[in-house]
């Protein structure tokens, strides 16, 4: 089997006498996109500095298209970078920054700012051509940042995301950008971001950090339905986390006791018997009467498109999510919920820290 | 209303300043200006009032023994700019990328030279570029031709130029760290990572940004080293008369008031000129610079 485009093996950060980034592994192939998904303070920075060559990794390697580049200067690595704060050029006007890579690589003036004008054209840009970055807004400037990263055609286009807190719009105007940026041909691509429903959206690939160490990595269906820990769960979007007891687990069919009755669910095969978390995703739950828990309602809140209903249940509180509440629902009446089988999956308990 | 108040609190702050300008700095130059449009009456004249076409300036303006120390003035000077920025970058550049603690050592360290005085300063060069100097010393160690080591380097364009460059290096690290200190190191990340080597980072991205503060140091130590000429005058000899020297021979030795107004205030108005210029230049050179940063640029 032929060694996939870029392959990190090991790679661990040190800085400021911290590991930032501790003994990444993973593998991406050509034309995908992966996003590195966390917290701020997760790593995803780091990750991307070693990548583009900015932070000296004390341990691992990192190989591009067949070449080790572990200890590669930035400037001939092929990998292109878009920073989280755009670091445009602030003397050169928005064709010469997109065409300053191009120029870096020797092609003739005539060439380069063809080609630049051809990138600000395919993302929809062209007429800022001439305007300089003082005058654009945000959104014109991330736009000019990924084009002047994509405008090299890079081996590789690693993309952070400012982790600035924004309101839903900014950030789906941020995801059309990004879409926009990677385009339909398929540069390989690495995306740093903490909004997961770019990542999902975007990426083929997720790898979710925290705290520097890789806490799972897989298609954004995989992290989403098949969490790998309470974090996973919780930080890929809200989730019920019930404390459980595997009793018995056969290829991946599993039965669980919960609140003193049994119940199906879903988990890894080979799972052991034990304490587990049975996580279940708000708009799973359901409020019926094949139910094993029982609960009581706290709050009902109607949204519009999904009403979002608060119960507790034992000592937990779980948060069901629908689009068609019973009717007259109301804070303290008992209900009982249920789910799929299938909407379930259990997270073994975790090793203390 | 409140931008009134606002120019009022401006206008009373510098007042103080201005006045201080006015007396002891407009005065002076008022009466020098005087001075060169008076009909001569040998020594000081005071102010009384005889004016005359000023023909002091096209009788010296058609000595070509002036006409060549002008020249020589604004030559020195211009390459003592131009040493002073060369040699100024990489210092005020390992300046910005430098921790904290060595910066306040270095800047300290840069003008500790200006803390001595004048003078003493000049006879510091002479211990060094005298007969019996270092310089001498090492080339005779060296056993270079003893044409060139038995001679005094004191008086020459050399000479003078390193007590210049010495005195003046200061501002133009200054002005340019000013501009560099601005500068978002991310940007050389940027441009490392889009394919240039560490060099071709530095021109193309420190280089041009920081060319606003390169003006204003070259302008700065130009317009300085122009009015410079005590040091001259002890390190030079009479062999390199600068301009400014002139003047004070023509006016201090020789009690030549009038002619040593008249020198002054042709290097004073050309230096304004090409001050000006140099400003001019600058601005065409980059007027997007400019544009973008209409905040930060020369102040003159």
């Amino acid at each position: 089997m032929p060694e996939a485009h870029l392959v990190l093996d090991r790679l661990t950060v040190r800085g400021r006498g911290q590991v930032v980034l501790d003994g990444l592994t993973l593998r991406l192939e050509r034309g995908q996109t992966l996003a590195l998904l966390g917290p701020v303070g997760s790593g995803k920075t780091v990750a991307l500095l070693a990548l583009a060559g900015f932070l000296r990794p004390v341990l691992g390697t990192i190989r591009l298209g067949g070449r080790d580049i572990t200890a590669a200067p930035p400037e001939s690595r092929n990998i292109a970078m878009a920073f989280d704060t755009d670091a445009l050029f602030p003397h050169l006007p928005v064709i010469d920054n997109v065409a300053f890579g191009l120029k870096m690589h020797g092609v003739g003036r005539d060439e380069r700012r063809a080609r630049a004008a051809a990138t600000l054209a395919a993302l929809r840009i062209g007429p800022l051509a001439e305007r300089h970055p003082a005058r654009l807004n945000p959104s014109e400037r991330r736009l000019v940042a990924l084009a002047r990263a994509a405008a090299t055609n890079p081996a590789l286009l690693l993309i952070d995301e400012p982790s600035a807190p924004e309101h839903a719009a900014e950030r789906e105007a941020a995801r059309a950008v990004l879409r926009e940026a990677l385009g339909p041909d398929h540069t390989t691509a690495i995306l740093a971001t903490h909004d997961r429903a770019a990542a999902f959206a975007l990426a083929d690939r997720v790898a979710v950090l925290r705290d520097g160490r890789l806490e799972q990595f897989g298609t954004p269906p995989d992290i989403y339905e098949q969490p790998a820990t309470r974090f996973v769960a919780s930080f890929t979007g809200g989730c019920n986390l019930l404390p459980a007891t595997l009793l018995h687990e056969s290829g991946g069919e599993a039965v669980i006791g919960i609140n003193g009755s049994t119940a199906a669910a879903r988990c890894l095969s080979g799972m052991r018997p034990g304490p587990v978390t049975l996580c279940i995703r708000p708009h799973k739950l359901r409020l019926d009467q094949h139910a094993t828990v029982r609960g009581t309602v706290e709050a009902v809140d109607y949204q519009g498109a999904i009403s979002r209903i608060t119960l507790r249940a034992g000592a937990e509180r779980c948060v069901a999510e629908t689009t068609q509440p019973p009717p007259g629902l109301a804070r303290g009446d008992a209900v009982v919920l249920g789910w799929n089988a299938a909407d379930s999956w259990l997270i073994p308990p975790e090793a203390p820290p | 209303m409140r931008r009134r108040t606002v120019l009022l609190i401006a206008v009373m702050l510098l007042a103080p300043v201005a006045i201080g300008y006015l007396v002891f700095f407009g005065t002076p130059l008022g009466m020098l200006g005087l001075e060169t449009v008076q009909r001569h009456r040998g020594a000081s004249s005071g102010l009384a009032l005889d004016l005359a076409l000023p023909n002091t300036y096209s009788r010296m303006l058609a000595n070509p023994v002036y006409r060549r120390l002008l020249g020589e003035t604004f030559r020195l000077s211009g390459a003592c700019a131009l040493i002073c920025l060369l040699a100024g970058y990489p210092v005020a550049w390992g300046l910005r990328l430098g921790a904290e603690r060595l910066k306040r050592g270095a800047i300290v360290g840069k003008f500790a030279p200006g803390l001595v005085n004048m003078l003493t300063r000049g006879m510091g060069w002479m211990v060094v570029l005298g007969e019996f100097g270092l310089v001498n010393l090492v080339l005779r160690t060296l056993r270079v031709e003893a044409d060139l080591s038995r001679r005094s380097h004191l008086l020459s364009e050399l000479s003078e130029l390193s007590s210049m460059v010495q005195v003046f290096f200061p501002f133009m690290v200054l002005a340019l760290y000013g501009a560099l200190a601005k500068i978002d190191l991310t940007l050389l990340r940027a441009a490392r990572n889009l394919g240039a080597t560490r060099l071709r980072a530095f021109f193309e991205v420190v280089v041009p940004l920081s060319l606003p503060g390169a003006a204003i140091g070259v302008v700065t130590v130009f317009a300085l080293a122009t009015g410079a000429y005590v040091a001259v005058a002890t390190v030079g000899g009479v062999k390199v008369r600068a301009m400014a020297d002139t003047a004070y021979a023509e006016s201090a030795i020789l009690l030549n008031w009038q002619l040593g107004a008249a020198v002054l205030a042709v290097v004073l108005i050309s230096a304004a000129v090409l001050v000006r210029l140099m400003i001019a230049g600058v601005r065409r050179a980059d007027p997007a610079l400019n544009s973008a940063r209409a905040g930060t640029t020369i102040a003159g």
